[in-house]
This record gives structure tokens, C-alpha cells and sequence, in this order.
């Protein structure tokens, strides 16, 4: 009869096969605040939308913003999410939640913020394709995803 | 009648202190530590969140005394 004991060479091996196979996932880019040019996305439509990871709201809006992302990214909607966290860690232990097609830009010291005069947060920002700021959008509501779902696909279809 | 020197100082005293308040909004990015459940004023959590919730429910402004989700959905 196998006794436990006898299992944990075994175990202690698998466990090191596991590790070697997968390794540590790789970490996420993310841009600086000062790395981040919207010239570099013209011919895009961008949504450029400014979080936090204490921010509740920002956490509501996530799904929705990746969903956007997913579904129109593919005719030309770029979505650029600017953590305003002061911390790295906080702002990374929320990646998780953002769809891996979204550019990531950290801006601890608020600099794009400040740029952009913050309202509230979250705030989106629609830029269409030649770089104009055409809506600004403070706090989000899952009652007015929809008509912000029409306003990006119409921005979409211009310019094309 | 001679003119004092220094007539201009309490004066510019004056502005200094109107002024030193003009800066002092803290911008939205920066509500981190602010919109933490400790930096909520009152000393019992509990009485606190009754008062904030007759509150709420008489002026139909959830989120109004400084938790996040108020009717803007925005901190």
C-alpha cells in the first residue's frame, strides 16, 4: 500500500513542471503619461478614458469600455484607459480587468488630467478620426451605455 | 501732512490672505486617499451611515456625503 509520504517527491515535481511550463505570466505594457501621443493614433477613432482603481464607477465602466473594444476595435476604435492612480501596484491589480486590446497609460501625477481639465471620474473622452475632441462624457451610468454605444459607432462610420 | 511709508503693507497683508485659499479644490485624480472609507468624518461607522442614510433617503442624493456612485455616476 502507497503510503502519503510516498507522494511528495511526486508532488514536488509536478509542481516544478507546472512552473517551468507556464512561468510567470508576462507583465502588461503600460505607457507613461509622457510616453502617450494622440497624434500617434490619428485615423483612429479613440476613446480616451481616465480611472482609477479606487474609483467605483471606473470599475462599472470597465466591462462596458472592453466590450467596446472588442466589438469596434476591429473598424478602427482605438481605447486608451489612463490610470490616475498614484501608486503602480493599485493601478496593476486591476489590469485584469481591462480588455488586453486597450492601451494602458499611467499617469500618477495626473499630467494628462491636468491637460485634459478632469471634470469627474471616470471621464471618456471621443475623438474622432482627425483628432477632433468631440464628446466628453463624466461618470458612468450602465442607463446611458447604449447611447454612448450609438455615439461611437456614427463616429465610426465618419471619415471613413 | 506727510505721507507714511509702508502705507501699502497691510494692504498687500490683506490680498495675501484673500488669496492664500484660492488653490485649495482638490482636483478629481487626486481623491485617492480622500475616497477612503477612513476619511469619512465621525467617529461611530455605525450612527454615521444611519445619519447618512436618512439623509440619502430624504434628499434622493445616494452618495451625496461622499461615497462614490452618486446620481452623476462618478467620485
Amino acid at each position: 500500500m502507497l503510503r502519503p509520504r510516498s507522494f511528495l517527491p511526486l508532488l514536488a515535481c509536478l509542481l516544478l513542471a507546472t512552473g517551468a511550463v507556464a512561468g510567470e505570466p508576462a507583465e502588461r505594457p503600460v505607457l507613461a503619461a509622457a510616453e502617450f501621443a494622440l497624434a500617434d493614433h490619428a485615423g483612429k477613432v479613440v476613446a480616451l478614458d481616465f480611472w482609477a482603481s479606487w474609483c467605483k464607477p471606473c470599475k462599472a465602466s470597465m466591462p462596458w469600455l472592453s466590450r467596446m473594444q472588442q466589438q469596434y476595435g476591429g473598424q478602427g476604435l482605438q481605447t486608451v484607459a489612463v490610470s490616475v492612480d498614484a501608486d503602480e501596484a493599485s493601478m496593476r491589480s486591476r489590469l485584469g480587468d481591462i480588455d488586453p486590446g486597450i492601451i494602458v497609460v499611467f499617469d500618477p501625477k495626473g499630467e494628462l488630467a491636468a491637460q485634459y481639465k478632469l471634470e469627474g471620474m471616470p471621464t471618456t473622452y471621443l475623438i474622432d478620426r482627425a483628432g477632433k475632441l468631440v464628446a466628453s462624457h463624466v461618470g458612468y451610468r450602465d442607463a446611458d451605455a447604449g447611447k454612448r454605444e450609438a455615439e461611437i459607432a456614427a463616429m465610426l462610420k465618419e471619415g471613413k | 501732512m506727510r505721507r507714511r511709508d509702508g502705507w501699502w503693507l497691510p494692504l498687500a497683508a490683506g490680498m495675501a490672505l484673500l488669496g492664500g485659499c484660492a488653490s485649495m479644490g482638490v482636483q478629481p485624480w487626486e481623491r485617492d486617499v480622500l475616497s477612503q472609507p477612513g476619511m469619512t468624518p465621525g467617529e461611530d461607522v455605525v450612527l454615521t451611515s444611519l445619519d447618512e442614510h436618512i439623509y440619502f433617503s430624504k434628499e434622493a442624493s445616494t452618495g451625496g456625503l461622499g461615497s462614490g456612485g452618486g446620481g452623476c455616476g462618478c467620485n
